[in-house]
This record gives C-alpha cells, sequence and structure tokens, in this order.
C-alpha cells in the first residue's frame, strides 16, 4: 500500500475543509474555531490547524488529504504541513475582493515547498460578472502553466478531478525523468 | 481575508477586554513567577497581553497557541479524551501553559510564561482562577 500527502491551501472560506469532507472516506478530523473575523468572513467555523481525511484511489494507493487555515497569520503551519506532500491544491473564492492577489499569495507561499501545484477556482456561480479568464490571464503574465480548474468544492467528482490530475502531473514528470 | 485584527461585532467588546486585563494583572500579581500572559481568541487574534519581556508577539502567540490547541483537541478527541483544558509545556529556560477558555459567547485562549522555577502547582490554581472570572465576565456581559 502507497501513501501520499495533498494538501490543500487557499483563503479563508475558498472551500478547502468542504472540499476534503466531500472526498475523504473517513470522519474528517477538523481543528475549527469560532470565527470571531466577520469582517473578512461570515462564516461561524474556520479552521485553525489542520484539517485531515483520506480517501483511496485504488487497492494499492491512499491519499492522505491535508487542509490548511487560509489566514496569513497562521503561515507558520503551512510549510509544516505541505512538507513531504506530493503538490498542493490552492484553492481561490472567485467572490474574494482582490482573487489575484489572493493566488499570489498562496502561489509564494506553496511554491516554497513544492513545484506541485493545483489552481482550483470555487464560488464561481456568485460572481457572474467577474470573468473567470482573469485567472488564465494572470498566469500567463506571470509565466506560469499550473493547471486551473473552476470547481464547486460541494462535488466530490469535481474535487477528485484535482487530485487525479495531479498524480497525473507526477507521472508524466516522472515519466520525462526517466526518458 | 488575512486581516491582522479581529474587528467584526463577533469579537468581544472593548469593556470586557478591559476588565481581562485587570483580572489578568490580579494573575500576575498574584505569581510573582509569571513572565507574560497573553489572551487571545480561538480563531487565533490577540485580544490582551501583558508582558515582562517584551520581545514576545503577541499576535504570533495568538495564531499559534490558538493552532496548538485546536490540534491537542482534536488529537484527544481521536483517543477519547473530551475537553481539553490546558495544556503544560516545559522547556530549559521556562514553562508554558495554554488553557481553554469555554465561555459560550466568546471561546479563548490563556498562555501563560513563566520562569523555570515557578512552581506548576501555584499557576495552575490560580489560573483556574482566573479562567472562572473570565468565564463570569462573558456571560455577565452579554446578559446586559
Amino acid at each position: 500500500m502507497q501513501r501520499h500527502k495533498i494538501v490543500f491551501g487557499g483563503a479563508m472560506g475558498a472551500g478547502k475543509s468542504q472540499a476534503i469532507s466531500s472526498l475523504s472516506e473517513i470522519k474528517v478530523l477538523s481543528t475549527e474555531a469560532f470565527n470571531t473575523d466577520d469582517a473578512a468572513h461570515s462564516k461561524l467555523l474556520t479552521t485553525v490547524g489542520i484539517d485531515y481525511g483520506e480517501i483511496s484511489l485504488d487497492a494499492e494507493t491512499r491519499i492522505g488529504l491535508y487542509g490548511t487555515p487560509g489566514q496569513t497569520r497562521f503561515s507558520f503551519l503551512w510549510p509544516i504541513i505541505a512538507k513531504g506532500s506530493l503538490g498542493v491544491i490552492i484553492l481561490v473564492d472567485h467572490t474574494a475582493q482582490n482573487p489575484l492577489t489572493d493566488l499570489s499569495i498562496y502561489i509564494e507561499a506553496f511554491g516554497k515547498t513544492s513545484d506541485n501545484l493545483i489552481i482550483g477556482v470555487t464560488h464561481i456561480d456568485q460572481r457572474p460578472d467577474r470573468p473567470t479568464s482573469i485567472y488564465r490571464d494572470w498566469l500567463h503574465q506571470q509565466g506560469r502553466t499550473y493547471p486551473l480548474f473552476f470547481i464547486d468544492a460541494r462535488q466530490r467528482e469535481d474535487v477528485l478531478l484535482l487530485i487525479e490530475t495531479m498524480i497525473a502531473s507526477l507521472e508524466a514528470q516522472l515519466g520525462s525523468m526517466g526518458s | 481575508m488575512n486581516a491582522m485584527s479581529s474587528t467584526g461585532r463577533r469579537a468581544p467588546s472593548p469593556t470586557f477586554i478591559d476588565a481581562a486585563r485587570h483580572q489578568i494583572r490580579d494573575l500576575m500579581m498574584a505569581v510573582p513567577g509569571i513572565d507574560s500572559v497573553l489572551l487571545s481568541s480561538t480563531d487565533g487574534f490577540e485580544l490582551v497581553s501583558v508582558y515582562k519581556r517584551s520581545s514576545l508577539e503577541g499576535g504570533k502567540m495568538a495564531a499559534v497557541s490558538s493552532s496548538i490547541l485546536a490540534l491537542v483537541e482534536a488529537f484527544l478527541g481521536e483517543i477519547d479524551l473530551n475537553g481539553c483544558q490546558s495544556l503544560t509545556l516545559e522547556a530549559e529556560n521556562g514553562k508554558a501553559l495554554i488553557s481553554a477558555i469555554p465561555a459560550p459567547h466568546h471561546p479563548m485562549v490563556l498562555v501563560i510564561v513563566t520562569s523555570p522555577t515557578v512552581l506548576l502547582g501555584h499557576v495552575m490554581h490560580a489560573t483556574r482562577h482566573t479562567i472562572q472570572r473570565l468565564n463570569q465576565l462573558d456571560q455577565q456581559m452579554h446578559r446586559h
């Protein structure tokens, strides 16, 4: 049995805990606290430690799903959690005041510990006036080529697509190294 | 996102913060070996800090201690131990006590840093009293 670790990063409210909950085959271990900063986000609870869930991709591969707290005051935890992971899925809340700034913050932070980043943009339906092309355009301007998806973190298939893409991306990297 | 201070209406009132500061000063008077005390929200915002050593960063301490307490609570839950009240950390040059304050309206975290020679039982006894007072204040201020 191979056991791997995939980390979810991104701003508070982007859907990290939801994504892990949607995917996990075990009861998710969560470290949520009462959110006193309702100026930043209206949700009642926020992760302050880690979320942990698990999923089996096949009989031989089990993935540990690790969620991080989104607020930058918890950034001390990000490299600790991301260490030894296959890669990091960065979720971006499309309704955030400045989602590209958020994306920049988390790419910068998690890029230090992982080359394998995947971006999932959430809450697309809640800001139909904001074009989704801003992410592709921004990545192009930055000269970055991370896989980019628009997902609903409540939908298991959407989140699973991110995981499978990460695995496929790693296999492709390993394949190119071997050839 | 990423606000560095808690400004929302869910944060404790300035009146509560003032009263809590008094309680913390009383605690430090009662136990001479206490170097620093920090009161924070469970989501990692500094509410009150009183330091004898100025080198400590309250914002960072608040975030780290709230994470540690939440992680320990999660761990204890996995081994069927519920209601984590406190944890004690002993280092070469001092001790730290991280306590949960399960106040119904504003759950909080209390961090106490002491000298290495302080009597832990003394600190824990005094801390328990402070936590009771903070709990009472939380409930009183929500009745008015």
